[in-house]
């Protein structure tokens, strides 16, 4: 059975994980601003999630302008997979219907 | 990581915007000494380690309830919230940039045009080397510059036959329009025809476009 893992339960870290788990890579500023945090907190939570390595950060320029991009690792993908996984047994066990919310 | 001050705020349509710009602006981005800026607000996301930075009010929000303690109605709740910020990040930009496809087309008609009866055989050969330069660095911008596009698991099959049905439909219809005009003695029959898929690409290509990413939203939203 797929376990919670504690390094992307926190909510911020989920939505960032679930945000790149979408896509092939996001811009940093794309991910800050849907999740709704400062540059700090954002800095913070990817910095933690490069640590772990869940996030691979890669820095470029658009024209002049420096950019930072964020993708899932492999090993960020599967942790999530099975993060998704366990909140699914979670409430497969419970019996509520995930259409319920 | 260092600072990116240039990593400006920057909205899609219809979204929430984050925090104000100002305040992103002064927090230099990665930087632990930028802890210091952080908002109320913000802090309600900031992990256990970094609470420190946190003001009073926002400790309330840093999340500290170990992972066991998940209730089922959460992990509801955060599943849906899950679905619903995938489908939104995915809505937010077409599947395909629809000035791919068209420079795609725009290529073929350009071959057509290149190798009709008649082309001086210098014009042809540096035609085509432009043109496959042109196509190639098109390529390498969708790859390089493109990439918050939907990530490939979450391409279902009948997107991908939904585009491939798009693309038959281009073909049929220049192959159509050149075998037409061929037919009725129109010289230049295949260029035609090229031009004629080049303007319905264009035309059809951001609805299609759009209405893929809908459809692999939908199969996000829907779980």
């Amino acid at each position: 059975m797929a376990e919670l893992d504690p390094a992307i339960h926190a909510p911020v870290r989920l939505r960032v994980m679930s945000l790149l788990a979408a896509v092939e890579e996001a811009e940093f500023a794309f991910v800050r601003d849907e999740v709704e945090v400062s540059d700090s907190v954002m800095s913070k939570h990817a910095a933690a999630l490069e640590s772990a390595g869940y996030v691979a950060i890669r820095k470029g320029h658009v024209g002049k302008r420096p950019r930072t991009w964020l993708r899932l690792t492999p090993e960020g993908r599967q942790a999530y997979t099975s993060h998704v996984a366990a909140l699914r047994d979670i409430v497969a066990r419970s019996g509520l219907s995930l259409t319920d919310g | 990581m260092d600072a990116t001050p240039d990593d400006a705020p920057h909205t899609t349509p219809g979204e929430t915007p984050g925090p104000p710009a100002s305040t992103r602006r002064d927090a230099a981005y990665a930087s632990s000494e930028a802890a210091p800026h952080t908002t109320p607000q913000d802090a309600a996301h900031v992990p256990p380690e970094a609470a420190s930075d946190a003001t009073p009010q926002d400790a309330a929000h840093v999340f500290s309830a170990p992972a066991s303690d998940i209730t089922p109605e959460e992990a509801a709740r955060t599943l849906r919230e899950i679905r619903e910020s995938q489908a939104r990040v995915i809505r937010a930009r077409p599947w395909f940039p629809p000035w791919y496809t068209t420079g795609v087309a725009l290529f073929v008609t350009g071959m057509q045009v290149l190798t009709e009866p008649g082309t001086p055989g210098a014009v042809t050969a540096t035609g085509i080397v432009v043109l496959t330069l042109a196509l190639a660095g098109s390529v390498g911008a969708v790859v390089l510059f493109e990439r918050q596009r939907p990530h490939r698991s979450l391409i279902t099959a009948s997107a991908l036959v939904s585009f491939m049905a798009w693309v038959a439909v281009c073909v049929g219809l220049c192959l159509a329009v050149a075998l037409s005009l061929s037919g009725a003695g129109v010289p230049y029959a295949r260029t035609y025809a090229g031009l004629a898929m080049t303007a319905f690409m264009a035309v059809t290509g951001p609805l299609v476009g759009r209405w893929i990413t809908r459809r692999i939203a939908a199969a996000v939203e829907a779980g």
